[in-house]
Order: C-alpha cells, then sequence, then structure tokens
C-alpha cells in the first residue's frame, strides 16, 4: 500500500489535512498516533474520497476508540480498507479506459461522465496510472529479455534505466508526481481548472 | 438491503448527523446490539451515497474538527420504509410459522418455551 510509509518520511505530503487534531486542543501523542494509523488504512479510499469524507471519517474513529489508542487496530482496519477496496471497484472503468487515462490521453466526452470519479482519481495519483503503463511496457521489457537470452538484440541501458525511472519517479518523488499530475489533468480535464491539491506546496517551517 | 445499511436509514430518520452521531443513533435503534466502527460505518455510508438513498450535507466546523453531516433522500426514505414493510410483514409469517409458541407470553417474552 502506499501509505505504509514511516510516519514523518514523506507521508505528510500524501495527507490531505491533519491540522484537526492541534486545532481541537487534542494534542497528545496516542490521539496523534491514532489519527496516523486511521489515516494510513484509510488510503484504501482514492484520494478525492479522503479529500471529501476523510477528516469526518478521522473525527469519528477518534470518538468512537477508546481513550489512549495509538492503533486503529487489524479488524477496524480492515474493515475500512475493505470499504476502500469496493468503492474502487465499483468505480472502476473498462481496460480501454483504464489504458487511455493511464497514459494520460484523452477519453470520450462520454466515457468521461460516465466514469469522472475514477478519471478524477488517475488525474491525481501517479500510482494509479501505473498499472496500466506496467500493462504496457512488461510484455515489451520481456520480449526484449527473451530477444537477449535468444542472443539477439540487446536491451540497452537506456531503455533498461528510463522506463523504470520513469514510471516510478512520480510515483515516489511527490513534487515530480504532482507536475506529472497538472499536466494528465489539464489533459483530461481542459474545461476545469487544476485542483489546489496539485499546486506545489509552501515549504512546512521545521 | 443489508441490516447496517438499513439501521443507518433509520438513525438519519429524525434529521441529518455526522459520523460520531450515526454511530450513537445505530447502537439506540439496535438497542446497543450493532455498533459499528468506522470501517463498516462509512463503508456502508459509502454505498448508501453511491446509491442515491443519502446524501452529503455539507461541512461544518465542530469542536475544530471538520464534521460532514448526512441526510436521507426521498429515495432513502422510501426504501427504510420498503424494508420496515418487509421485515413487519417477514415477523408475522414467522408468528404464523410459529402458531401457539410465536404469541407473546405471559411475561411478555416470546414463546412458552422453557
Amino acid at each position: 500500500m502506499t501509505g505504509m510509509v514511516r510516519p514523518g518520511a514523506g507521508g505528510a505530503a500524501e495527507r490531505v489535512s491533519s491540522s484537526g487534531a492541534a486545532a481541537s486542543g487534542r494534542t497528545s501523542s496516542s490521539a496523534d498516533a491514532f489519527e496516523r494509523s486511521v489515516r494510513r488504512w484509510m488510503n484504501a479510499y482514492p484520494r478525492r474520497w479522503r479529500v471529501t469524507f476523510g477528516d469526518d471519517l478521522v473525527a469519528t474513529a477518534l470518538e468512537l476508540a477508546e481513550p489512549g489508542r495509538r492503533r486503529l487496530g487489524l479488524r477496524e482496519g480492515l474493515a475500512l480498507a475493505r470499504g476502500g477496496w469496493a468503492l474502487r471497484r465499483r468505480e472502476r472503468p473498462p481496460l480501454r479506459v483504464r489504458m487511455l487515462t493511464g497514459f494520460g490521453w484523452r477519453v470520450s466526452a462520454r466515457d468521461r461522465a460516465a466514469h469522472r470519479a475514477w478519471i478524477v482519481d488517475v488525474a491525481l495519483s501517479p500510482w494509479l496510472r501505473l498499472p496500466a503503463q506496467l500493462a504496457f511496457f512488461v510484455p515489451l521489457a520481456l520480449m526484449q529479455l527473451y530477444a537477449w537470452w535468444q542472443g539477439g538484440l540487446v536491451i540497452t541501458l537506456v531503455a533498461a534505466c528510463v522506463v523504470p525511472v520513469g514510471l516510478l519517479g512520480p510515483c515516489l518523488v511527490p513534487a515530480w508526481g504532482r507536475r506529472v499530475s497538472r499536466a494528465t489533468w489539464r489533459t483530461l480535464f481542459p474545461d476545469e481548472p487544476v485542483p489546489p491539491l496539485l499546486e506545489r506546496p509552501a515549504r512546512p517551517p521545521r | 438491503m443489508t441490516q447496517q445499511a438499513y439501521l443507518l436509514l433509520l438513525a438519519l430518520a429524525d434529521g441529518r448527523q455526522h459520523g460520531y452521531g450515526l454511530a450513537g443513533r445505530v447502537r439506540e435503534i439496535s438497542d446497543g446490539d450493532v455498533s459499528l466502527g468506522a470501517g463498516t460505518l462509512y463503508g456502508n455510508l459509502e454505498r448508501l451515497l453511491g446509491a442515491g438513498l443519502v446524501a452529503d450535507d455539507g461541512e461544518e466546523i465542530a469542536d475544530g474538527r471538520a464534521r460532514r453531516y448526512y441526510r436521507l433522500t426521498d429515495d432513502g426514505l422510501r426504501a427504510a420504509r420498503a424494508e420496515t414493510l418487509r421485515l413487519a410483514e417477514l415477523a408475522a409469517r414467522g408468528r404464523a410459522a410459529l402458531g401457539a409458541l410465536g404469541a407473546p407470553g405471559p411475561d411478555g417474552v416470546v414463546g412458552g418455551v422453557a
């Protein structure tokens, strides 16, 4: 799961808002740890959903938990993750639309209207674009490997480095991911402004 | 409709609620039998929102936290009434099937099974 990072090591960029805990005066470390745990599990939900309902879910989970808890717990966490996966599965469009949007290509206005929620998610997250791109590049790479094994066409260093870096870079480097996401958004939704989520964030004071 | 979804619709019947309020109402209505955690609560809520039975009623700040409110739609009210009717009819048929055993006993306890 993408959210399984050390707290503070990169989760801050993905987290949509975490200022709620400080504002309510709930600054104890256990509540913070609990909130982080909830938000990690909540990554199963698409980002668009988290922006709308995430803060409410966290507040509810905090109130439902007995005080002093530092983790959501496996059972509740799995229930949360299952809900997120079920939502993603329900919204998943046909392969054709997934492949096109995965590469940041526009789809017809009808497809865009029918699968808007999913396409918004794809525009917001490089991780969701990755499967379509892998589905395209992995067979190519396998063919190259086979050819190499047969003593034929040799896979070049450039192809072996550029493709993985180009695929994984936007997923692992937040600023790069946002850049690609902004471009993807402009292509997929040419008439709509880029959402503030994708803008360059102000550097937090250390 | 699952029992949890039905209880959520009932919990919204007397007005808008936020997530935590919903969990409390569900516990109340089910007489303490069903207590939804955050995961199950929002999973069900998301399905109901998708089906148009529940609507998002905007965000408000309460206790320094953003709380989102939910309300029942007309379709949701219709679904809750239909489900209530179905359950009542099912219970009536169940009572008929049980015959004398299904009638409430003198102490209010259903059935005379010792």
